[in-house]
């Protein structure tokens, strides 16, 4: 089942419901039931293999613990080579069940099986470096690999942050509620009406010039965002109704002023488990090469953001886009960080434009990720100013064919989306709230069932039918 | 009093929440169906008198239901001078609720007609008694009671082979549970067993549900809600059948083949399938009662069976395709055993079928509505209202006494 | 080995380029400006040249802040008993 399905939230109450009411030191049990049972309405044999897996990791770890209690060495090399084994295996499945595109039905491969590869991969490696003890509960770590609400699109919870908070206690209610609300209004609300529009587009480019493609490539990043941040919304509000905090994924990265902030704003969990399980060690196994070991590094790292998307040239090209990017960035900090030292004047225009290019050079890099194929790309940024002449009208044309009202509220509720995010830490609504005089509580209660009443009748009616399926949902 | 203070406060900002959010889902068009229909006790169900609103499932329509119940203009009871009355009876296809009213086929009839008519200083007024879902049962009902009072010189059926189908209630057991069926016993034409037993509806609750669901139909949240409500109660059966499927392909059993017709479209297309004979022979006693009905009233009757979505689809090639697999020879044999029919028994028939099928032929236009990307309807589009209009003003302008005759005498009916 | 805490700063402040900063024990990465995974090991390459030490990966990925930083670089300096 889907995020944005009736059933979810169905299943989700339940088993929150049924949480609650369990004794607290069985709960990590229960949450393992309860994953299991959601992933196997996916398919039992993927179930199976996680199953599979989760032991496999847990008996090497197991074994190069005791190994290496034990002085025998040689042995605790078990923990990198199981990390290399899972992920020669993940990168296996995907060449061999997924053709290289950015089909999104009709794909085969196990779902969620990125998410649980790299928490099991997290575990090897945190245990083998010394980071945390292997954990002696299987029934926890099993949870830990299976944690449902995490295993759609992530977030990518770190193990000693899940064990740290085993068994699960969970207080809050209204909170991660609102916070799934969001996610689904996100999800629902902007990124699929922004969707038409741009699949028209990225499906069929080589018959557009000018005005399309330039809509495409400003429209297809912020039904993005709206879409995965959506989705890590549901996904952690879930999680905290278990009572686990899982990390954040998004700091308003579309408003990054460099390159590299942008990465530390996007995707943040996947970022932070690259840069500590590939870019440091490579980092650190470079450390002598200088700047040429840093730019490999860079550049690998971002390979393997592009490649974990999909084995495809188009992602490849993004991963290496990327890279460049980076590395120019790197190699200029010094200096431009002098420049704006001796000319504080230029400090605000100097952020401005840092935004305004870095927004661009994201954009481009994007343009990769959502093309079938480099070609594909490759025509699209060529024939931006091109024809401009007639696209217009084209432009309006295919708007109408693809609903106009639809792409109306996907760009108005974006605009809110973007001001809200810059704007509610600033309102403190909790202290107002706490110290407001009781009827202006009431009304705020009350308003805020009225419109919790329209959520849910939109959520009924217009999810009928079709499956809208996330993005990120097959990595 | 603080409380009762804070209690209306708090009430009145639910109702401005509630005002903010029918503005909100106004300002977004966010449309949905409207409610038409209220029980009855002699037709089950009708289309319920100035009720108004959205229709959304094919097209987006404003609907209104004009004080009679009809989905039309007010008619008066009497015609107006040196006007012909022409009335069109049916289920969906005759209501054409997926046209705006004045582009229904019944408008371009009336536009047609008074064209041709005016240099004899006539005029001429198509009455659309039309109500979506009707089986042939409830058709006759409507013209035997209701249609006479405004005396139309001429009555058209317009059906479609869907319309034949609805006289079985194993095709549908899920859609139409009450539905009037009428069978044939010893030769006559009488409700079946269910039909008989149906309960009957209380007049008065009926009145009140109806002016609630007007009420209803004028807010778009009101709408929205009662959508939802009713998505929520069949949730359990969607999920049933998601169980149902998520099991089969775990266990990978074999797939129907991709090439099978389904079973409705093999009834459609082939009138001399088995299961289909019971069918045309309760249609066909109906046609008669009606042909008889009107004999009485002086009144000229046409059988018009409307075109399904195949025999008028733009490409030959997959008009054939589908001929192979269903292993037919044509399309037509639906509308031939009707016309067959009409020469057998003195009944006028006009089958527009082959004018819209070589219209969309040549102009490489679809003639129905698309329900989505893939899938056609079985309802005139805007191209296929406008095409059948016309096809029957001319058909009826040249093969019909009454109209020939029009002006003739001077006199009216 | 008290001079390590002083010997740090000077390449703290070297490294990103802030003439003020003070140590504390509980500095993580979030509170300097600059100090991010990318110049990370630049840090930790200029500690090791520094302190004439070599640090292992599995070392360098359990550091928590500051102060673990520095208990490490004194235990490396410390002659093995």
């Amino acid at each position: 089942m889907s995020f944005t399905e009736p059933l979810y939230l169905l299943y989700l109450a339940i088993s929150v419901g049924l949480n609650r009411l369990c004794p607290a030191r069985f709960r990590p049990a229960f949450l393992l039931v309860t994953s299991y049972a959601f992933y196997s309405t996916w398919s039992f044999e993927a179930a199976g293999l996680l199953a599979v897996l989760t032991l496999a990791t847990f008996g090497t770890v197991a074994l190069m613990e005791k190994s290496r209690e034990a002085g025998k060495t040689n042995l605790a090399c078990m923990g990198p080579a199981a990390a290399i084994v899972l992920t020669v295996y993940l990168m296996a499945f995907k060449v061999a069940l997924l053709t290289p595109a950015h089909g999104i039905a009709g794909l085969v491969m196990p779902l969620g099986i990125s998410y649980y590869s790299f928490r099991l991969i997290s575990y090897v490696l945190d245990v083998y470096w010394g980071k945390m003890p292997a954990e002696k509960g299987l029934v926890n770590f099993a949870a830990y690999v299976a944690f449902f609400p995490q295993m759609v699109a992530g977030p990518i919870q770190r193990p000693a942050d899940f064990f740290g908070e085993m068994p699960p206690r969970p207080k809050e209610l209204v909170q991660p509620v609102l916070r799934i609300a969001l996610g689904l209004v996100k999800k629902l609300l902007i990124a699929d009406n922004l969707a038409p529009l741009v699949n028209a587009v990225y499906g069929h480019a080589s018959g557009f010039h000018g005005a399309p493609l330039w809509a495409a490539f400003y429209l297809f990043p912020l039904q993005l965002y709206a879409d995965f941040s959506g989705l890590t919304d549901i996904a952690i509000g879930s999680g905290q109704l278990f009572g686990i905090r899982g990390p954040e994924n998004f700091n308003r990265p579309l408003t990054a002023t460099t390159v590299s902030a942008f990465w530390r704003r996007w995707h943040m969990s996947l970022t932070t488990w690259l840069t500590d399980y590939v870019f440091v060690p490579l980092r650190m196994s470079t450390r002598r090469a200088g700047v040429l070991g840093l730019n490999f590094s860079i550049a690998v790292n971002m390979v393997a953001i592009g490649l974990w998307h999909g084995l495809s040239d188009a992602f490849l090209v993004f991963g290496l886009i990327n890279a460049v990017f980076l590395i120019v960035e790197t190699l200029t900090s010094r200096k431009r960080a002098a420049f704006f030292k001796n000319n504080p004047e230029f400090d605000r225009p100097g952020t401005w434009l840092g935004w305004f290019v870095t927004f661009h050079l994201i954009l481009i890099a994007e343009v990769f990720f959502r093309a079938p194929r480099v070609s594909n790309a490759v025509w699209l940024l060529g024939h931006l100013w091109t024809g401009l002449a007639g696209s217009g009208a084209q432009l309006l044309n295919l708007i109408d064919e693809t609903g106009t009202r639809g792409l109306a509220i996907g760009m108005v509720g974006y605009l809110i989306l973007e001001v809200g995010e810059r704007y509610r830490p600033d309102l403190k609504v909790r202290e107002l709230y706490a110290e407001a005089p009781r009827w202006v509580r009431w009304s705020y209660n009350s308003a805020g069932a009225a419109f919790g009443i329209l959520g849910l009748a939109l959520l009924l009616v217009y999810t009928a039918g079709k499956r809208s399926a996330f993005l990120y949902e097959i990595f | 009093m603080r409380f009762f203070r804070d209690l209306l406060l708090s009430l009145a900002a639910m109702c401005m929440a509630f005002g903010l959010i029918e503005c909100g889902l106004r300002m977004a068009h966010a449309r949905l169906e409207a409610s038409f229909f209220d029980s009855d006790n002699e037709r089950r169900y009708v289309l319920r008198p100035n009720a108004e609103g959205w229709s959304t499932t094919e097209t987006e329509v404003y609907i209104k239901i004009n004080s009679d119940g009809m989905r039309d203009v007010e008619h008066p009871l009497a015609a107006p001078p040196r006007t012909i009355r022409l009335a069109v009876i049916g289920s969906s296809e005759a209501e054409a609720a997926q046209a705006p009213l004045n582009e229904t086929f019944e408008a371009v009839m009336t536009r047609e007609l008074s064209r041709n008519l005016k240099e004899r200083g006539w005029n001429a007024e198509v009455l659309n008694f039309g109500v979506d879902g009707y089986t042939p049962a409830q058709v006759y009902l409507t013209l035997k009671n209701h249609v006479w009072k405004y005396h139309p010189q001429v009555v058209i059926f317009v059906f479609s082979a869907w319309t034949v189908q609805k006289t079985v209630r194993d095709f549908y057991p899920e859609q139409m549970p009450l539905a009037p069926v009428w069978v044939l016993e010893n030769g006559k034409l009488v409700p079946d067993q269910i039909t008989r037993d149906a309960p009957l509806y209380d007049e008065r609750q009926v009145k009140r549900r109806g002016r609630m669901v007007d009420v209803m139909n004028r807010s778009f949240f009101l709408t929205l809600l009662h959508a939802a409500l009713m998505r929520a109660e069949s949730l359990p059966n969607e999920w049933r059948a998601e169980l149902e499927k998520t099991v089969a392909a775990s266990s990978k059993s074999k797939t129907v083949a991709p090439s099978a017709v389904e079973p409705h479209l093999l009834r459609s297309y082939n009138p001399d399938r088995p299961e289909m004979r019971e069918a045309w022979s309760i249609t066909e006693a109906f046609f008669k009662a009606m042909k008889e009905d009107c004999d009485q009233h002086g009144t000229e009757f046409w059988l018009v069976p409307a075109d399904q979505t195949m025999q008028v689809d733009p490409s030959l090639a997959v008009r054939k395709d589908l001929e192979k697999r269903m292993g037919i020879d044509t399309l037509d044999a639906s509308d031939e055993r009707v016309m067959r029919f009409g020469e057998a028994n003195g009944i006028l028939v006009f089958a527009p079928a082959h004018i819209l099928a070589e219209y969309a032929a040549s102009h490489g236009v679809y003639v129905h509505g698309s329900i989505s990307p893939t899938q056609r309807s079985n309802h005139w589009n805007k191209v296929g209202q406008e095409v059948v209009g016309e096809a029957i003003a001319h058909e009826l302008l040249e093969h019909s006494a009454t109209l020939r005759n029009v002006g003739a005498t001077g006199a009216e009916k | 080995m008290t001079d390590t805490w002083e010997r740090l700063q000077n390449i703290f402040r070297d490294i990103f380029e802030d003439e003020g900063l003070v140590l504390r024990e509980d500095m993580t990465a979030a509170d300097v400006k600059n100090w991010d995974s990318l110049n990370h090991i630049d840090l930790i390459v200029a500690v090791e040249r520094e302190f004439k030490i070599r640090f292992t990966t599995a070392e360098v990925t359990t550091l928590k802040n500051v102060g673990a930083l520095a208990a490490l670089v004194d235990k490396k300096r410390a002659p093995k008993l």
